[in-house]
């Protein structure tokens, strides 16, 4: 009997390792340059130049706002505000870190590399672990720059600033170590640490909100050190697991991942926001896969209201966000907000609310599923936003207390409305048209509509809270109702 | 083939003209699709099929030429022509969130159908989705999200029926069963116009063949 070789095929000798891939790729690039010298010194000029301006011009910006809340932020309740929002911030930015790393892996890889590298029998940790430090890097600087510029806005002293953000940064490096392990090993674990900071801060907000918040601390100097190398020491452990993790993180997680990385990075180019969105919804339900069918009762155009109730009703996570949210207004009313709250309260809304309105966004999108549909743009469009637009109204009811100096019920609706259109703006938004006529700008040609795309939805709520703002009385919490009414029924009677 | 029925006709497009630039794609068509009439569309890819259903459902503007529907301008803004109007074009989208079965439901529902689930449960069965019919778009495969789109036409009370090549991605049996039920549909008066590359389709279920690849 002939024995069966191992392998068949072409004989071949050990594997090639992840560096010499790496310096193989680098070699056909280098073949492929078409960039000289002098360019690319040109260009690096541009760069060092670009962020020495902006890095001057934010910086004055930064002391400009710091003067301006030493100097008017003196009541008891402000200066409370003010002293904690430094360590408000950590448990915000670092939320936002195991967010975003849980996002992106935090370890992921492009398709080409899933494609071609990783089913390679090469050491798969090699390849990856560069994509940890880039991760890592990213976090860090990230973190010590909002954590930074949280501290020195609220006017707390220079070396507390920095420590704050070097204290911010060596967390939200561990951060990424510590969800690197978890893509690795357990998955839900980053998830259920992203959602307990967020619940710290939320407990922070109350509390502040109550005005019962704890003074901050004010260590020594031997307490701070010895805190930052604590800090630092548990930062470096969870990164050494995270490290150690990669050479067993599934082909399958960095992968996902990556794939995401083409079409986010093409809606960021597009400052298409909404693309954006649509791109994680519909990632987050594919994911899902299966659910457990509602049938549907309702006839006409209540038939898609019901659909709404139904994703509440399969998802009753998208109220959670709304609900924590409500703690903001009452903490803007606390710390003697006066009738900003009502732009304060409009805001938080926009931005907690928006996720409710998935239904509108994918019926607008294209014209497709809306010509399945024997109903008129605008009375689709209600239909499309009937249920949201009642939680967010309940909503701007709920915050209402907060909203001291104008009438407050009015203005709960007014801040409900103001909220509801802002997530219309934004979910019915066009992507930018490139085939408009472009204007220029130091970054190149653009279409006019992409610099306002940051703006969208913040637009219609200084719209709407607008009058209610310059004049705060029942007369101005009706023409902001009037407003913001018109302006959603010209959002929703516009077409695909 | 039977000849179309002579009674007044559901779609009449009289000198539709497209052009892309310099390049003439359908030049001055006339054509009647009577009620219980399938007209198939063939030719070549880059004829103008595609193009011309486009036309003859408002997705494009005809350079010249009028479309009408029932004896009025076909306006696909209109909520009479989203009635009586039911299209699957290449573009499909679908609600992320929304299984197959809700899908159907909300079709169904919006269009009035009397016993929602009773016909979205045939349909269901018969297109062969009823193993899917919680499992969410994103997950179908691209042969089944074709399915749902079909069964979005027949959930629904329709007049016309404009689609584009539905045997794509359909397999044999997919394409055996929408036939039949393509030609039972204008049996019973529904008017159709569709585009296909396969020649048993167009013979099964075509009244009057329009080859806009002849020259």
């Amino acid at each position: 009997m002939t024995a069966v070789p191992d392998l068949v095929g072409p004989v071949a000798g050990d594997p090639a390792g992840a560096r010499e891939l790496r310096a193989d790729i680098r070699h056909w690039r280098r073949g492929r340059v078409s960039t000289s010298w002098l360019e690319a010194a040109q260009d690096a000029y541009v760069a060092v130049f670009a962020t020495l301006m902006i890095g001057a011009m934010a910086g004055n910006v930064v002391l400009h706002l710091r003067r301006m809340a030493v100097d008017e932020c003196v009541a008891a309740a402000c200066r409370t505000g003010r002293a904690t929002a430094p360590w408000l911030a950590v448990p915000v930015v670092l939320a936002l870190v195991v967010a975003a790393a849980r996002l992106v892996g935090p370890v992921s890889v492009t398709p080409a590399v899933a494609s071609w590298v990783l089913p390679a029998p090469t050491d798969r940790a090699a390849v990856l672990r560069p994509r940890l430090v880039t991760a890592v890097a990213a976090a860090t600087v990230s973190a010590a720059l909002v954590s930074g510029l949280a501290a020195a806005v609220a006017g707390v002293p220079v070396a507390v600033t920095a420590s704050l953000a070097v204290g911010t940064a060596a967390l939200a490096g561990g951060a990424v170590g510590f969800c690197a392990w978890a893509q690795a090993r357990h998955e839900g674990v980053s998830r259920a640490a992203g959602g307990s900071l967020a619940g710290l801060a939320w407990l922070v907000l109350v509390f502040l909100a109550v005005g019962r918040v704890p003074p901050p601390p004010s260590p020594s100097t031997g307490v701070w050190t010895a805190a930052l190398v604590a800090v630092t020491a548990a930062s470096i452990l969870a990164l050494v697991g995270g490290w150690r993790a990669l050479a067993v993180v599934p082909g399958r997680s960095v992968a996902t991942a990556g794939a995401l990385a083409p079409s986010l990075s093409g809606a960021l180019a597009a400052m298409d926001l909404a693309l954006i969105w649509d791109v994680l919804h519909a990632r987050r339900w594919r994911s899902r896969g299966w659910v457990r069918p509602l049938r549907g009762r309702w006839r006409g155009p209540l038939a898609l209201a019901e659909r709404d109730l139904a994703r509440l009703r399969r998802k009753p996570s998208l109220l959670v966000t709304p609900a924590a949210a409500l703690v903001v207004p009452y903490v803007g009313a606390t710390l003697g907000g006066q009738r900003v709250v009502v732009f304060l309260a409009a805001m938080t809304g926009f931005v907690a609310c928006l996720g409710l309105f998935s239904g509108i966004r994918v019926l607008r999108r294209t014209s497709i599923l809306e010509r399945c549909l024997p109903l008129q743009p605008a009375e689709a469009g209600l239909a499309a936003i009937a249920v949201p637009m009642l939680v967010v109204l309940a909503w701007g009811l709920a915050v209402a207390p907060a909203l001291h100096g104008v009438p407050s019920g009015l203005a709960g609706l007014v801040a409900g409305l103001a909220a509801t259109t802002a997530c219309v703006r934004w979910m019915v938004a066009r992507p930018p048209d490139y085939r408009m006529p472009l204007v220029s700008s130091p970054g190149g040609a653009i279409p006019p509509a992409l610099i306002g795309a940051l703006f969208r939805g913040l637009d219609v709520i200084l719209l709407t809270t607008g009058p209610l703002l310059l004049v705060p009385t029942e007369n101005g919490a009706l023409v902001s109702l009037l407003v913001g009414g018109l302006t959603l029924s010209v959002l929703l009677s516009r077409r695909p | 083939m039977d000849s179309p029925s002579v009674s007044e006709p559901v779609l009449r497009v009289r000198g539709l003209t497209q052009r892309y630039g310099d390049l003439t794609v359908i030049d001055g068509l006339d054509l009647d699709v009577p009620p219980g009439t399938a007209v198939a569309l063939v030719g070549p890819n880059g004829s103008g099929k595609s193009t011309l259903l486009r036309c003859l459902t408002g997705l494009d503007s005809a350079a010249a030429g009028t479309v009408e529907l029932d004896g009025r301008p076909l306006d696909e803004r209109a909520v009479a022509t989203r009635r009586a109007l039911a299209v699957v074009t290449d573009d499909l989208d679908f609600f992320p969130d929304l299984s197959v079965v809700e899908h159907l439901d909300l079709v169904a529902s919006a269009h009035g159908v009397d016993d929602v689930h009773a016909a979205v449960d045939e349909v269901l069965s018969a297109i062969g989705l009823s193993a899917q019919a919680g499992q969410l778009p994103g997950t179908l495969s691209s042969g089944q999200r074709r399915r749902l789109a079909l069964a979005t036409v027949f959930v629904r009370p329709r007049r016309l029926m404009v689609l584009d090549e539905p045997e794509q991605r359909l397999d044999t049996d997919g394409v055996a069963w929408l036939g039949d039920r393509l030609r039972a549909d204008v049996d019973a008066g529904a008017a159709l116009v569709f585009a296909s590359h396969d020649p048993d389709l167009v013979e099964r279920v075509a009244d009057t063949v329009l080859d806009l690849g002849a020259s």
